[in-house]
């Protein structure tokens, strides 16, 4: 099939409509992978504020020994840890369906696991608690290690 | 046999020890858990839903599960031929995988059960 004769309007058209078209696919493309790339950036800094927002709450919680005057402090405190290890998961979760499922490690799903298990773990929500500055060190590095798994995702 | 925790103990489970309140690890074992397993014969198998649930603290998950075999009532690979845990959402699986850590960690028996068998 030929298109219109090269003199006319018309012919014009026809002539630039491929590079119109490549443009304009192309276009979509590349904007379609910076946002993909700005809303994964988005999650991933969103993940890393809750973690650093968990270690200063478990550091308050994991400073002290239970007692029956700061029994209602604690009991906020493990309330906001608990959902705040559910959220960084729902986070990592969403990154792995919607963005990088080939990125999130095993590692990083063991570090979530970890995370979870030091942070609500042992004396957790029970009236024995003591202060515990080992099981805080173990927190202080697994949040290190998943905020740095995390931020590879951006490169 | 099914065991919805959120409908049958408390969507919100909360702490280890009986004296950390009515809906701690340590009671959902003794008079949820183990009774359920007790009336089971594989291959038939007991299925926690974790479905509801606000949430889990590690201590309760240890206490609850870990501790069937820290009390010396099952053998992890017996466990596993009796239990079964399921959630529907995604992020719960995080809970499915550290209740099989904790027993899996956990020593058969290194706690002596001076508590109710039933």
């Amino acid at each position: 099939m030929s298109g219109p004769g090269p003199g006319s309007v018309l012919g014009w058209i026809w002539h630039l409509l491929p590079a119109v078209v490549a443009i304009g696919i192309g276009g979509f493309w590349l904007n379609r992978f910076f946002v993909r790339k700005a809303n994964l950036a988005s999650l991933v800094d969103r993940s890393c504020n809750s973690i650093e927002g968990l270690v200063k709450k478990c550091a308050e919680y994991w400073t002290s020994n239970y007692s029956v005057e700061e029994a209602t402090k604690s009991a906020l405190l493990e309330a906001e840890i608990k959902a705040t290890v559910l959220h960084i998961n729902t986070l990592v979760n969403l990154i792995a369906k919607k963005y990088a499922r080939s990125k999130i490690t095993e590692e990083t799903c063991k570090l979530i696991l970890d995370l979870q298990n030091h942070c609500t773990g042992g004396l957790f929500e029970t009236q024995r608690r003591k202060s515990d500055r080992i099981r805080m060190v173990r927190i202080i590095s697994v949040a290190n290690k998943l905020t740095e798994d995390l931020h590879m995702l951006k490169l | 046999m099914d065991i919805l925790i959120a409908k049958e103990f408390s969507d919100v489970p909360w702490g280890r020890y009986p004296e950390d309140g009515d809906f701690c690890g340590e009671i959902f074992r003794e008079k949820h858990l183990l009774p359920a397993l007790k009336r089971t014969n594989p291959p038939e198998r007991v299925r926690v839903n974790l479905d509801g649930v606000e949430g889990f603290g590690s201590s309760f998950l240890e206490e609850a599960f870990g501790g069937l075999v820290r009390r010396g009532f099952y053998r992890p690979d017996d466990l596993r031929k009796r239990l079964e845990v399921v959630a529907s959402k995604d992020e719960f699986g995080m809970y499915v995988e550290l209740i099989w850590r904790y027993v899996d960690e956990a020593k058969f028996g290194s706690e002596v059960s001076n508590l109710s068998t039933a």
